[in-house]
């Protein structure tokens, strides 16, 4: 056989693969952070001169299974944090937190709720006993569905962002939540913050969506099991700071590893706690 | 971009220094792809997260040519293609391959040292991450009549990062892996396939 013939064998077995991966399919609103963007080291981040600050608490919590328990957690949590630095600003807690995250629909159903609704309303009193700014995961019950959505309240109680989780996991789906497609951008001081919940962060609309925004923050809730990550790289691509605040302990099966960070637009994690129900507190320039 | 053009034109430099150091005529020349490349820019799990390990985290259209001596051979490579829906990337590799181990006239055990120019560019907004690489390479290359297929592993060492985004600055640091919570050392393999040009006189 002479070599131009194994030539075109070989394009043409190229071609065929081609094929077969093609008929594979390609995902919709898929923007998984991989190995290209990972490649290098992420660059220098200098803090600007400005007066623009943001006095940030990010949380990871050990959630019980009653909501009740959870909402004492929360204030005690909020408390603590005050007594530490009456100077935050917004005090940022992990996804779902008003129970347990990964349980079936019957169970997500009975702590999930309207907003407004009871769980909000002491959310918001807190919130205004405190003037600061909150970011509470919670189960939503809105029209016959379940929503994993993340609220987000300003210094006078008032909810100023609600977000409903657009991509959902395969925990998500086992538990009964209904995906919507919605981008909320809010303003926290002079900060524009545009709202994500975990996987929300490889959907490629909602990245558009606040690409075009120009955001300041990637206000984010967690459930995540997994240590550091290269979920910092999201920072990078939106050019903002991202708070990630998570869940911490065994619940059932699953584990969370109780990783917060917050992540300078350049990608750095400039602050970060693993392995523990903890906090730290940041403040943020522009 | 005045960063941008100097490290292209020290890369070929570099190469350029190297062949001319050769008293002996060269063997041949080679032309190839990465026929990997192209099917990074699926956007599903397999191909997304997978896939660029095994295609030297090129992507897109991905070609590579080069001078042989008799043990040794020059190559640069040449990339461009988006890695998903929000980047394009180019790249530019140079570097040297010496065989270890030669069965025979190009084939054998092969290893060398590159240099590659890494541009990831957000088509939304417009930043554009940028960092010179070098890396080794081990590989092993098999020459059947004039076609050549080439299996080689890429591991890198080092990172020298800029970016045109506000507020940042040039950072260098070792880098062995993209994935350093899976491994802290992660070699990436590259296939090359391609037409090899003898050279009468060198051979």
């Amino acid at each position: 056989m002479n070599a131009k013939i194994k030539s075109l064998l070989i394009i043409n077995q190229f071609f065929l693969l081609s094929g077969v991966l093609f008929m594979m399919g390609c995902e919709n609103d898929y923007l998984t952070i991989n190995a290209f963007e990972a490649e290098g080291t992420t660059v220098n981040y200098n803090l600007p001169d400005t007066t623009s600050t943001l006095q940030v608490a990010v949380v990871s919590l050990t959630c019980s299974k009653q909501k009740s328990e959870n909402l004492q957690k929360i204030s005690e949590c909020i408390r603590l944090v005050m007594s530490a630095n009456p100077g935050v600003e917004l005090i940022s807690f992990g996804e779902a937190i008003s129970g347990w995250y990964a349980e079936n629909s019957s169970y997500i159903s009975s702590v999930a709720e309207p907003i407004p609704g009871p769980f909000t309303d002491s959310i918001s009193c807190y919130a205004e006993r405190y003037s600061l700014f909150l970011s509470v995961g919670m189960a939503e019950k809105k029209e016959g569905h379940l929503y994993n959505t993340l609220v987000v309240f300003d210094p006078n109680g008032q909810i100023i962002g609600i977000h409903r989780k657009n991509t959902l996991t395969p925990e998500d789906e086992n538990a009964g939540y209904s995906p919507m497609k919605n981008a909320n951008v809010v303003s926290i001081k002079d900060f524009k913050a545009g709202l994500m919940i975990c996987a929300d962060v490889n959907g490629e609309w909602l990245t558009r969506e606040y690409l075009n925004a120009e955001i300041d923050i990637i206000l984010s809730a967690f459930a995540s099991p997994i240590g550091l990550p290269s979920f910092n790289l999201i920072s990078r691509r939106m050019g903002a700071w991202q708070i990630f605040p998570n869940r911490y302990g065994t619940e059932d099966k699953s584990t969370y590893s109780g990783l917060i960070y917050v992540s300078d637009p350049a990608g750095n994690i400039v602050e970060h706690r693993i392995n523990s129900e903890s906090f730290f507190i940041y403040t943020i320039v522009k | 971009m005045k960063r941008i053009a100097v490290s292209l034109f020290f890369m070929i430099f570099m190469v350029f220094s190297a062949v001319s150091q050769h008293k002996t005529e060269p063997a041949g020349y080679f032309a190839g792809i990465n026929p990997i490349a192209p099917f990074t820019s699926i956007p599903n799990q397999l191909t997304n997260l997978f896939l660029p390990l095994v295609s030297n985290l090129e992507t897109g259209f991905a070609a590579n040519a080069g001078i042989m001596f008799d043990k040794s051979m020059a190559e640069a490579r040449i990339s461009y293609g988006k890695p998903n829906k929000l980047y394009e990337l180019f790249q530019f590799h140079t570097g040297f391959n010496h065989f270890i181990f030669m069965k025979n006239s190009g084939n054998g055990l092969y290893a060398g040292g590159f240099i590659k120019y890494y541009q990831l560019e957000n088509s939304v907004n417009s930043v554009r991450n940028s960092s010179l690489i070098p890396y080794f390479t081990v590989g092993y290359r098999i020459e059947r009549e004039k076609i050549f297929f080439d299996f080689r592993l890429n591991q890198n060492i080092y990172s020298v990062s800029w970016s045109n985004q506000e507020n940042t600055s040039l950072n260098t640091n070792f880098h062995f892996s993209v994935y350093d919570d899976i491994s802290p050392v992660l070699p990436y393999l590259s296939v090359n396939i391609g037409y090899v040009f003898k050279n009468q006189k060198g051979s």
